[in-house]
């Protein structure tokens, strides 16, 4: 590697593989813990690739108390450690940090692992466990602030909840092909329809589930990749752009990330050299629904304001013209903030989504319109 | 709102130094109450329970004349509710201490 090449990250392209993948059941384990459930998924992802565990000398932990406690119950001794906090936006961030150590040669083995107790610990999201100045108007949690941008989106463009429902049928449909999905029951956009409100215009059937699991990557080079098990699945566009300096109003955004979800989307295309058009499936971040029809609209996927109209008729299921979230993403699968899904598009990519596969699939982008927006184009090695 | 006595910048909630020009000099200026209606939603379920009785409750995001952002709610008759309609500030005395800034729509 020249060292022009540090100062130009598009010149990644297609360099780093993510090789190794592993996640354990999801739902409520009372008896497990943040540890035992990252256990669980990094064996499974050094299973998956056949790499000498050994060989791991860059450590990763997200939502985990103690990296130093991961790494001893896993017995690493890494080069590079990092240890991220567990908002729905970390995933994103994480692999461009992978990417960087193993370009730079911090580390060649780098493993990723997220771990999530929140079902079993009773998080809220919401309240007193995250306050704002706005919690004496009762204006609280990340379900509010998106239902007053679709709130915006209806009015603006005249979006409706039904086509919003698109979203939720459609990834509750991948879900019933996920042997791993939590969610499994049939619905229909009546059901979206006459669910709860809890922030209306949101509804329960808007919301993700909160739950337990953990998530593992393995990246590492292309070129050590070759020595692995499965065929590598490389990162061949990146794209990132945080928001935070309209961030008065925790997780809102007047233009529902649409400049910040446009900006990412762009680099990750210009870097990977692709459109839109070139994406077989699209892994998007959905803590609610309506992050969904922003990103798609922010990547260019429709015109903004016309992700509505865009999304009737099944856009998003399988067979239809853009399948979205095949594993039934956060909405129907599981709760593992954006990790599951990038776990998604390798399994994709590399054929082995069983039931859900898409036909064909090569290109997969993955997009977290978050306050830290991140996007990845991965293509077969 | 706070505002900056160096760059005129006014923001809201406070800031420890000028997000726009990084100085210390800030004062508070009082502002005019008016603004419009970016947002509005109906909460159904209540984060603390001194809201229960109030649900379902009526949230709102106004953009002041002055310009920051506001959360706060949309209390009166809402028939007229939709995106940029004008509202204008009451003050409820919530107790002897405390009082909030709420808002109708204007003219409602």
């Amino acid at each position: 590697m020249q060292d022009s090449d540090l100062e130009d990250f598009v010149s990644l392209k297609n360099k780093i593989a993510v090789v190794g993948v592993g996640n354990t059941a999801y739902g409520a384990f009372p008896e497990e813990d943040e540890y035992s459930l990252g256990a669980k998924a990094f064996r499974n992802a050094i299973e998956d690739c056949g790499l000498d565990k050994s060989l791991v000398d860059g450590l990763l932990v997200c939502r985990i108390p103690s990296y130093v406690r991961m790494g001893e119950i896993l017995r690493l001794d890494p080069r590079w450690t990092i240890t991220l906090p567990g908002h729905g936006r970390m995933s994103g961030m994480a692999i461009v940090d992978a990417m960087m150590a193993i370009a730079t040669g911090q580390a060649n083995y780098v493993a990723l692992i997220y771990s999530n107790i929140g079902r079993s610990r009773r998080v809220n999201y919401g309240g007193d466990e995250s306050p704002s100045p706005w919690d004496p108007w009762g204006y609280t949690s990340p379900g509010a602030a998106h239902a007053m941008m679709f709130r915006r989106h209806m009015e603006l463009y005249g979006t409706t909840t039904r086509q919003l429902a698109e979203v939720s049928v459609a990834f509750r449909g991948h879900a019933m092909l996920n042997p791993d999905a939590v969610m499994k029951r049939p619905i229909t956009i009546d059901d979206h329809e006459n669910a709860r409100p809890i922030a209306a215009p949101l509804r329960m059937l808007d919301y993700c589930m909160i739950n337990d699991g953990a998530v593992c990557l393995i990246l590492t080079s292309r070129e050590r990749a070759r020595d692995l098990r499965k065929t590598p699945v490389l990162i061949s566009g990146v794209g990132a752009r945080d928001q935070f300096a309209d961030g008065q109003i925790p997780m809102f955004s007047m233009d529902c990330r649409y400049a910040a979800t446009q900006d990412a989307g762009s680099q990750a295309y210009k870097m990977a050299g692709m459109a839109p058009d070139d994406i077989d499936a699209l892994m998007s971040y959905d803590n609610f629904s309506p992050s969904v029809l922003f990103s798609l609209e922010g990547l260019g996927f429709c015109n903004r304001g016309e992700s509505g109209p865009f999304v009737e008729g099944g856009t998003l299921a399988l067979g239809g013209k853009l399948p979205t979230n095949t594993d039934g993403g956060h909405l129907s699968c599981a709760y593992m903030q954006g990790w599951a899904l990038n776990v998604e598009a390798v399994r994709q990519i590399r054929g082995e989504g069983g039931e859900r596969q898409v036909p064909n699939c090569d290109v997969v982008q993955y997009i977290q319109s978050t306050p830290c927006t991140r996007s990845f184009i991965y293509v077969r090695g | 709102m706070q505002v900056c006595d160096d760059c005129a910048d006014i923001h809201f909630p406070p800031t420890p130094v000028c997000p726009a020009c990084l100085g210390d000099h800030q004062s508070w200026q009082i502002v005019s109450g008016d603004g419009v209606l970016e947002s509005w939603i109906d909460l159904h379920r209540a984060y603390w329970p001194g809201f229960t009785d109030d649900l379902p409750y009526r949230v709102c995001i106004v953009k002041l004349a002055e310009g920051p952002l506001l959360a706060s709610n949309l209390v009166g008759p809402s028939e007229g509710a939709k995106l940029h309609a004008p509202v204008r500030v009451i003050f409820e005395q919530v107790t002897d201490e405390i009082t909030l800034p709420k808002f109708r729509l204007a003219g409602g």
